[in-house]
């Protein structure tokens, strides 16, 4: 290259440098506002961050795209570090320590990994390319961003290797070989006869074509898809750490009844209002569509999906227009798509960027409960949980009456309890789910479990209304529940619900309890397997496990369920296709089982048949809500006599051996 | 601007209610006390009127001490003021007498156009207090209201009857009662009641609303209550046996009984 | 002010509520011994009918300003008319005009008055009445007396019976003209509703049907048992969202309509808590449903077991000819 070229190289970059550095000011200004959030752990926040965003740990879940952006990432990665050592070894150590680190072997090993990586790099884009207009999944949709990008980086790569090859053309050094692939390409060059003045002067050309391109690419991360390389791996340092099964909390009603101070606003209405974590997520959406292709609400045709929802919010932030103080909901955002969510979390788990859909629907849901722009169902649900103490608005006096004619103590009359039964709504009121409390106090009573119930004094701890956005009465309930709790000095939980399951597990101890939580398959299944529960062997049937969305996904818990079935040894277990942490929702969480919700089909119809597809005889649950979605299921089908609808206590209570 | 009186009342959730029956009595301990749902209806009538309007809304009840409550939540929904009336010596009044105490508070408050309550409270169904109140104050009633439009001095109410809708037309000062179809009442969250409780709440008893002994309580009642019978509550899950013709003639005679079988 | 208070006194703006009014009326004259006076405003034709269904005596206000009910003007001339006769007892129709009649004309005489009387008999001494009515969500009867009089009760249709037209009965008819001020309100439109105007929330009578109803021709059962008692079709939530044979608008359910009536029978419905909730103020409930185990029977007053097709046909019958005499 002729002298003064990298002055005036270094003149062009730093041109593209300016445009760079001000996208990126200017992208980042936009988090500034609304709230904060305090970050808690670093050490597991740099973990988190070199797991996900370095080893591309969520990435890789699905193989195909998963392998397709490992190719593309690594490769460029190692190629940015190699044109980078390349400056630096021309531009500053030789210059100005009189020495080069690109020399004697350590530069022949650096020719041929930057070869392969190239390679690598070109083969992962042909994936990519090659995946957008011929597979075309769904939620994927190209846009002119998607096609810049792929195109410019595609051009910059194949450019390079033909500079590549030109150079070794003409230049002929013995290490050539070393660089394999353009190596090749020279021999071809050379046999061409493109090795004289003619190929020098394309090279000088092609050469500032190539360094124009690559800064283009570099100043265009700000202004493009490409952001996500810095807001991505950001994002997985600095989302927040909560729990899975934990909502944010946006005040602490303890702190407004000590202070008297009730005026606190809760929600987000407009953008301003997200805090800048929140903000960075939004930022950090690659439109990879793995959320919306898991959503249930998306697959039942509902308003919602969750891939569309971020961007919105995304492009809200960035349109100069939205960000002065105008109302997300309505104009950008339709109530309906907030409603239909039933943060079952299969978007979160999703999610290669780790953003947490959940949060931001639930902060605009909380606007909406206090603005009071709720349906008659919504409102109804409310008013029941705060005059009746039950989401059913049925009398707080009844909750014992499943437990008519049976041996089942309550805290008052039994105070030296073991194990509080926490029987839930569901099991109080509920008639399919009565059952499944009777089949529990046979259980517990048959391995002599001393347990007492609350009886009367069990109120709903509110769990939907949290979902919901009614964050005063959840937190209004724990404060009360927390104080029984202590009142009768509870120690262990136990229960059939994994909403409340989850809810006393993952929330309750920021409001002060102490008490352990154990669902009631890992209940049942620690008593089968030491002993003090025996069953019997029967006849061979078929059945299927649906993972609840609270117990598996969230709470991690696969394996108590499994581990009864497969003690009951007359049920031969086939699983679901949709199993584990893919489990599909049944439908019912976020409060969704309180309302209706526009759906095209139904979620419940969607699983339902799913599990009849294995043809089994008995489609097992671990939760009252899925149970009875399923039991709704199977009446519009018409399925009853086909396929029955048991709770995993039951089958157990009906299996055991006297 | 237009300045409106509403008129609520805490009930008690009669469906939750439960018969002791050993003593013989209703078990009122942990029953939920609420605000009347068509009250609750008024409360917003009125605070969509202020909101398209402007003007002072003050919520009125008679009631025991708890009703405060109830203020609160009408307070949280947009209300601007509340007054409760309470007094023990209310104690066994009837429509006349609570009217004639909500009448004496109304002028005592003075400065108003219109009063807004529910055609009936949800406890008592008796569709008395509006009317007497009405006819204390001389005012015009305007009943039954599913739709309140305000033109100045004007209002023209749209009416629900059994046969047919009317719309009216009417003056300020008036009364109007309201039935459930009018509107959906906003939900408070509970931090907005919370919040509520910052609102001017003012008590007054008999002496404050220069009450006569012989007004109030079971002296100014005109309707004296005999006696309660307890009817009872549960399901009564009786099985019908029989062929199918004894069935339909045993199911006929207790729907008779009952008396809920609609003659034309 | 309490001079001796004579005559039974019945008014109704429906006249076949007023003739159910002068079937009890005529029951408590004769106990009491007293006149049995029909109040009839508005129209001058028809009060024959009264004489013919008990009635000693009717006082007729035909001036034209009484044409059509209004609260102001029949509160004028009831108020009058009362003052000047001094009535022992008036018994007032129970329709919407009369629920916001009764009071305030009960406020202008200055006395008491009983919302819908379920039963009203006079007290032992015959001096004053007993008056019933339901309160407290159906949980309570009360027993009512007025301290002062008239008394005054508004009664619903069908409580009481009519006497069947008697041509023969001979009676006083005596044109009154009570002096009417201007009503405060002015009538701009009317617009009558249709028989289908009546919704879920509001019907008295409901009989529902689901999943035990095979397939959408044999809706038709259903319907001729509603039309035999008198009620309006609901459904439970696959009919609607599922199956599409009725409109979302007729399901009852948690997230459809909540109904409240005094009967509601429950045809092939499983009971699902979801269903449940929609239904629990329903007065009385009856359950059809051949499966001996359904949820539905937790919620039931009366439970009939069998097979809906063959019974709903003969229940059918049964209560039309129950209906009709």
């Amino acid at each position: 290259m002729p002298p003064l070229t990298s002055l005036a190289m270094y003149l062009i970059l730093s041109g593209f440098t300016v445009v760079f550095l001000y996208g990126i000011f200017r992208r980042f200004r936009l988090y500034v506002g609304g709230g904060s959030v305090s970050v808690s752990s670093v050490s597991k926040q740099t973990r988190r961050a070199v797991v996900n965003a370095f080893a591309q740990r969520k990435v890789l879940k699905k193989p195909y795209p998963g392998t397709m952006h490992l190719l593309i990432y690594s490769g460029m990665l190692v190629l940015f570090i190699g044109t980078t050592l390349v400056f630096l070894d021309f531009d500053i150590w030789k210059p100005f320590f009189q020495h080069q680190i690109l020399t004697g072997n350590f530069y022949l090993v650096y020719e041929t990994v930057l070869d392969v990586f190239g390679l690598l790099t070109i083969a992962g884009l042909i994936l990519a390319i090659y995946r957008r207009i011929f597979i075309k999944p769904s939620n994927l949709p190209s846009s002119r961003d998607d096609i810049f990008v792929l195109s410019i980086l595609i051009i910059i790569l194949v450019t390079g290797y033909l500079l590549e090859g030109i150079r070794l053309a003409v230049d002929k050094p013995q290490w050539a070989p070393w660089s394999f692939a353009g190596y090749q390409i020279a021999l071809i060059l050379e046999k061409l006869g493109f090795d004289g003045q003619q190929a020098v002067r394309f090279y000088r050309g092609l050469w500032w074509f190539h360094a124009v391109l690559a800064f283009t690419a570099i100043a265009s991360i700000p202004y493009t898809k490409l952001f996500h390389v810095i807001t991505s791996p950001l994002n997985s340092l600095f989302a927040h750490q909560r729990p899975a099964g934990q909502l944010s909390t946006p005040f602490d009603l303890r702190e407004l009844l000590t202070s008297e101070d009730f005026n606190v606003k809760i929600g987000a209405a407009n953008i301003a209002d997200f805090s800048w974590q929140e903000k960075l997520t939004f930022d950090s959406c690659t439109s990879c569509g793995r959320c919306s292709n898991s959503c249930p609400a998306t697959a039942a045709g509902t308003p919602l999906s969750p891939m569309h929802l971020i961007l919105k919010l995304r492009n809200s932030m960035l349109s100069s227009r939205s960000r002065e103080g105008s109302l997300l909901l309505g104009s950008i955002i339709d109530q309906e798509e907030l409603w239909a969510c039933t943060t079952c979390r299969a978007c979160v788990n999703e999610c290669p960027v780790l953003i947490d859909h959940i949060d931001a629907i639930v902060d605009m849901r909380r606007h909406l409960v206090g603005e009071g722009k709720l349906d008659r169902a919504k409102k109804d649900l409310l008013t029941n949980l705060n005059n009746s103490r039950n989401p059913y608005g049925l009398s707080p006096n009844d909750r014992l009456k499943w437990a008519e004619g049976l041996d089942v103590k309550t805290v008052a009359q039994q105070p030296d309890f073991e194990v509080l039964y926490w029987v839930g709504c569901a099991g109080s009121y509920d008639p399919r789910n009565q059952t499944v409390s009777r089949a529990m106090a046979k259980i517990l009573h048959t391995a002599h479990v001393r347990f007492s119930v609350l009886g009367n004094e069990e109120r709903c701890n509110c769990e939907v209304a949290r979902r919901i956005g009614e964050e005063g009465r959840f937190q209004q309930s724990a404060l009360e529940l927390i104080e029984l709790f202590k009142k009768y000095n509870v120690k262990t939980v136990v229960t059939q619900c994994p909403h409340c399951f989850n809810t006393f597990k993952n929330e309750y101890p920021e409001f002060g309890a102490t008490v352990k939580v154990v669902h009631h398959t890992q209940f049942i299944a620690d008593l089968i397997n030491s002993g003090k529960l025996k069953l019997r062997k029967g006849s061979h049937k078929l059945v299927t496990f649906h993972d609840p969305c609270y117990l598996g996904r969230y709470n991690e818990q696969y394996d108590a369920p499994r581990s009864i079935l497969s003690s009951l040894s007359e049920l031969k277990l086939k699983e679901m296709p949709r199993h584990h942490e893919n489990s599909f929702c049944c439908g019912a969480g976020g409060a969704n089982f309180w309302y209706k919700v526009s759906q095209k089909q139904r979620t419940n119809l969607i699983r339902f048949e799913e599990a009849q597809n294995l043809k089994p005889n008995i489609l097992a649950t671990a939760c009252p809500y899925c149970t009875s979605m399923f039991e709704d299921a199977s009446v519009s089908v018409g399925a009853r006599d086909t396929l029955s609808v048991k709770d995993l206590a039951e089958l157990v209570a009906d299996s055991i051996d006297i | 601007m237009v300045n409106i009186i509403v008129l609520i009342k805490q009930v008690i959730q009669t469906a939750e209610l439960k018969i002791d029956k050993a003593a013989k009595s209703l078990v009122f301990q942990g029953v939920p006390r609420v605000v009347s749902e068509t009250d609750k209806n008024a409360l917003e009538e009125s605070i969509r009127i202020k909101e398209k309007h402007g003007g002072k809304i003050t919520v009125v009840t008679v009631g025991a001490p708890e009703a405060k409550e109830a203020l609160r939540e009408a307070l949280a929904m947009g209300a601007d003021e509340a007054i409760l009336i309470t007094d023990p010596r209310f104690e066994g009044s009837d429509s006349h007498a609570i009217a004639n105490a909500l009448a004496a508070a109304v002028t005592k408050i003075l400065d108003y156009d219109l009063i807004i309550c529910g055609a009936y409270s949800e406890d008592l169904f008796a569709f008395q207090t509006g009317p007497r109140l009405a006819e204390i104050c001389n005012l015009p009633q305007i009943t039954y209201a599913t739709k309140i439009t305000l033109d100045g001095t004007k209002i023209i109410v749209e009416r629900d009857l059994e046969t047919e809708r009317q719309v009216v037309e009417g003056k300020l000062p008036c009364l109007v009662t309201v039935v459930r179809e009018i509107n959906e009442p906003r939900l408070p969250t509970l931090m907005s009641i919370m919040a509520a409780s910052k609102k001017p709440t003012t008590t007054w008893n008999a002496t404050d609303l220069s009450l006569e002994e012989d007004e109030l309580g079971f002296n100014g009642a005109l309707i004296e209550v005999l006696r309660s019978t307890l009817v009872s509550g549960d399901r009564k899950r009786i099985i019908l046996e029989g062929d199918s013709k004894e069935i339909s003639l045993k199911l006929a005679k207790a729907l008779q009984q009952e008396g809920v079988l609609k003659v034309d | 002010m309490q001079e001796e208070n004579h005559g039974v006194w019945i008014f109704s703006e429906v006249p076949k509520l007023a003739f159910e009014l002068l079937g009890k009326g005529s029951l408590l004259a004769k106990a009491l011994g007293s006149e049995l006076v029909a109040i009839s405003i508005g129209p001058a034709e028809g009060n024959e009918d009264y004489i013919k269904h008990g009635a000693d005596k009717v006082l007729t206000a035909n001036d034209p300003a009484l044409a059509n009910f209004h609260v102001d003007t029949y509160t004028d001339a009831l108020s009058e008319l009362a003052t000047e006769h001094n009535p022992d007892i008036i018994l007032i129709g129970a329709t919407r005009n009369g629920l916001e009649l009764a009071p305030r004309l009960a406020e202008r005489l200055k006395t008491g008055c009983v919302t819908e009387a379920t039963r009203i008999e006079p007290d032992a001494d015959k001096r004053y009445l007993l008056m019933d009515r339901i309160t407290l969500g159906g949980n309570l009867v009360e027993t009512h007396v007025s301290r002062v009089k008239p008394q005054i009760a508004t009664v619903a249709r069908g409580l009481f019976s009519a006497l069947p037209a008697d041509d023969s009965r001979k009676g006083q008819v005596v044109k009154v003209e009570p002096k009417i001020k201007d009503p405060s309100t002015k009538l701009l439109e009317k617009m009558p509703k249709g028989a289908k105007g009546v919704r879920l929330a509001d019907a008295s009578v409901i009989v529902s049907f689901g999943r035990g109803i095979r397939e959408k021709k044999d809706i038709i059962m259903v319907e001729k048992l509603a039309n035999a008692v008198g009620g309006v079709i609901g459904c439970s939530r696959p009919i609607a969202e599922d199956l599409h044979w009725l409109p979302e608008e007729q399901y009852i359910g948690l997230s459809g309509q909540k109904v409240s009536p005094k009967l509601y029978f429950a045809c092939g419905i499983s009971g699902q808590i979801q269903h449940l909730t929609g239904i629990r103020n329903s007065k009385i409930i009856i359950s059809v449903n051949n499966d001996p185990k359904a949820p539905i029977l937790e919620f039931t007053d009366y439970a009939i077991v069998a097979d809906l097709y063959q019974i709903l046909p003969v229940l059918t019958e049964t209560m039309r000819q129950l209906r009709k005499g």
